[in-house]
């Protein structure tokens, strides 16, 4: 499945981008292949997304493509596959050509930089989507993430805060969270990752609420509660059936239990 | 020693999971990517005083949409850290509170079973168990009403519980020892202080709409083959209030009959998370203010009118400020833009003058027939009412009886399963058509019957037997 799906990147058409940016060619943005790839993937939203990309009228076309990215953003994060972020950045380059100013389609591009560690990129993103709607909730996310990769933790912190005060939602609690972690204060991380877990209660996708256990789980074993620890990365199974960051995690917890044991010895 | 080495090895680990997280955190995958917010998610607002003696008012807001009966073993709940509320404005003039409800829900924690205890615990209602229905005992959630009145904050129902999800016949056995039908749903009704009734629970989504047409680009009007009712067989959590009307005049006293400004009401529903401190600086303090993230006043105005780029902006900001943040959204409505592209005037035969009327009013200063709509000018006669505020609010005026917009009555429909008016096809003729020709979605009733008394909505959807999945083969 792996090979083929390669096989459909490649095949797929380079299409340029509205920013302009230069980049290799293994790097430009590729129209999604309709076929194998889709049918491999077998997820009826991302079939229905695609089906609109074709069917879309013109001015409705840049949205079509931008569900399109979240559905394989959607996928990528819940199967851990990470290479389809190249479809991705197909579906943002796509919706960026059929409207260049496209909100909703930078988003999706920050995303995408986010992913590919553009970091310096995706910060100037968010500043200038920022400069143009001071109330961009999205925009001061994405900001604080691209501050919190290239080491400015007070930026980071100060957008996240910006967006906590814009929309609390599982998205800014779970980014205060880890701020918090990040600040040492772990407790109140635990404290944020539960109302975050809790926002998401109702989610038809599960794996933001599995990711925020999965990080308060990590938390737990940092402070040395297996148990706690195995209940959380058990908790993510239970919202995404094999989800690799809790069986990581199941794993590293395992690894604990085991030198525990040992240590009693 | 022994616990010496211990501690060392767990601080070692500690640090190896601490540097682990650290690492994870400088790729890009600490931050969820999106989300919304069901369980905040304002979906309808009924609202209509008695008729003939107008002395209650029956406010219904409805969250949470589309429900699946089946969806547990987590079955959907009202959210503990969401204030719900129901907002109610009075008079032309001002689109401020005049009376508010904050409704605060609790939920019981499972009772721990100890780890050496979990082997043969034989007890039901404790955390050891993984259906819901049986980790605590009922009610699984219950709440408080408070009325904010001038300023004031006052308690008008506590310890309220909140009718159960409706899972199927074995639990109704094991837990609730009763079955679930309406005498046993209306169990959960209680009294106010200062008068009137409350109910909160899962009931059956009374709103009907071709969702898959409406959402297909205004799909509707090309002689579908089969309209459907893309909100049939769901649920939704309803907060129900019963008020006497002469709490809400500002006088203490019963309204006057006939229609006036004065005694007519802005209504909204809408909810609220807190605001957390990113970084607290050492003090215990973990939430900030109340933020809104979600409100609804009249069907269909966020969903069909606000585009895409501000529904954050509408969410969190108030009725009172929509003229000022919204006006081109009401004023010059995008879809008849979206319904002439689509070619939906082409095919009924409207003239291209009569296009432009439809998109920016008469000179193109915009549609102020559909203002004078949503603030009942011309209810129940011409120039009733001269309500010179405009925003997103359901209107209702104490003194007449109710009848869409004036209102948004559950009951005096036609048929039993139909509230008093089809809102969705009222609003796409005032939208669409300006009122000139009747525009309808073709879905004219709920899949299930209204009931003729409190709370109204029929009772929720079973998971047992009339979720959305079908016979195995």
């Amino acid at each position: 499945m792996r090979a083929s799906f390669i096989v459909i990147v490649f095949m797929a058409a380079a299409c340029g981008l509205a920013c302009g940016e230069r980049r290799s060619k293994r790097e430009q943005p590729r129209a999604i292949a309709a076929g194998d790839c889709l049918a491999a993937l077998d997820d009826a939203a991302l079939k229905e997304a695609q089906r609109k990309t074709q069917t879309a009228a013109p001015r409705e076309r840049a949205a079509a493509w931008v569900s399109a990215g979240h559905a394989f953003v959607r996928i990528a994060r819940t199967r851990t596959q990470p290479e389809l972020y190249a479809h991705v950045q197909a579906c943002a380059g796509r919706a960026l050509e059929a409207a260049p100013a496209d909100t909703d389609a930078l988003h999706l591009q920050g995303i995408v930089m986010m992913d590919a560690h553009r970091f310096g990129e995706a910060r100037e993103l968010a500043e200038r989507l920022i400069a143009l709607d001071a109330d961009d909730v999205a925009a001061w996310g994405l900001l604080s993430d691209a501050s919190l990769e290239l080491g400015n933790t007070a930026d980071a912190v100060r957008a996240a805060q910006r967006m906590l005060d814009l929309k609390p939602s599982l998205l800014s609690y779970g980014r205060a969270a880890h701020l918090r972690f990040i600040g040492g204060d772990v407790q109140g991380a635990l404290e944020l990752y539960s109302l975050a877990i809790n926002a998401g209660r109702h989610l038809k996708d599960r794996e933001p609420s599995a990711w925020m256990m999965v990080e308060a789980a990590q938390l737990f074993l940092a402070r040395g509660d297996v148990i706690g620890a195995e209940a959380g990365f058990d908790a993510a199974l239970r919202e995404v059936p094999g989800y690799a960051p809790a069986l990581a995690g199941k794993r590293r917890a395992a690894a604990v239990r085991a030198g525990n044991a040992q240590a009693k010895l | 020693m022994k616990r010496n080495k211990l501690s060392v090895l767990l601080s070692a680990l500690g640090l190896c999971a601490v540097a682990a997280s650290t690492a994870s955190a400088s790729s890009h995958r600490e931050a969820p990517s999106i989300a919304n917010d069901p369980a905040a998610d304002n979906t309808d607002v009924y609202a209509w005083v008695t008729p003939g003696t107008h002395d209650k008012l029956y406010l219904i807001a409805n969250w949470i949409p589309l429900e699946e009966p089946a969806g547990g073993p987590n079955f959907h709940q009202f959210d503990e850290n969401v204030r719900y509320e129901l907002h109610l404005a009075r008079g032309g003039k001002s689109l401020d509170d005049a009376v508010a409800y904050y409704v605060y829900f609790e939920t019981k924690k499972p009772k721990r079973v100890a780890d050496d205890d979990i082997a043969f615990n034989e007890e039901l209602f404790n955390g050891i168990q993984f259906f819901a229905q049986i980790a605590t005992p009922p009610p699984q959630q219950t709440y408080k009403v408070v009325k904010v009145e001038n300023g004031k904050e006052k308690v008008i129902a506590r310890d309220v519980p909140v009718a159960p999800v409706n899972i199927g016949p074995r639990t109704d056995a094991v837990v609730y020892g009763a079955t679930y039908d309406d005498a046993f749903a209306s169990t959960f009704i209680r009294e106010l202080q200062g008068g009137g009734r409350v109910f909160a629970g899962p009931r059956d989504d009374a709103f009907y709409v071709d969702l898959g047409g409406a959402f297909d680009l205004a799909n509707i009007t090309s002689g579908r083959e089969r309209p459907t009712d893309g909100v049939a067989g769901f649920n939704t959590h309803t907060i129900a209030l019963e008020i006497p009307t002469k709490e809400l005049t500002g006088t203490g006293k019963a309204p006057t009959e006939g229609p006036s400004d004065e005694q007519t009401l802005g209504v909204w529903a809408a909810s609220s998370r807190r605001a957390v401190t990113v970084l607290r600086q050492g003090e215990p303090i973990v939430f900030g203010p109340w933020v809104q993230v979600s409100r609804l006043g009249l069907p269909l105005i966020n969903e069909v009118m606000i585009g895409l780029q501000d529904k954050d902006k509408y969410n969190r900001t108030q009725p009172r400020d929509d003229l000022d943040n919204f006006a081109p959204y009401f004023l010059h409505p995008v879809i008849v833009r979206n319904a002439d592209a689509v070619g939906i005037y082409d095919e009924l035969g409207v003239d291209d003058a009569t296009v432009d009327f439809l998109k920016h009013g008469p000179d193109r200063n915009g549609r102020f027939d559909i203002i004078d709509a949503i603030n009942i000018k011309d209810f129940p006669e011409a120039g009733a009412h001269a309500i010179e505020t405009i925003g997103d609010v359901l209107r209702v005026d104490l003194g007449i009886d109710s009848a869409f917009p004036n209102g948004r009555p559950l009951i005096d429909g036609e048929r039993p399963n139909q509230e008093q008016a089809d809102v969705t096809d009222v609003l796409l003729t005032l939208l669409l058509a300006a009122n000139t020709r009747p525009i309808t979605d073709n879905v004219n009733g709920n899949d299930k019957d209204l009931l003729d008394e409190f709370p109204y909505l029929a009772l929720p959807w079973q998971g047992f037997d009339e979720g959305h999945g079908v016979p195995a083969p």
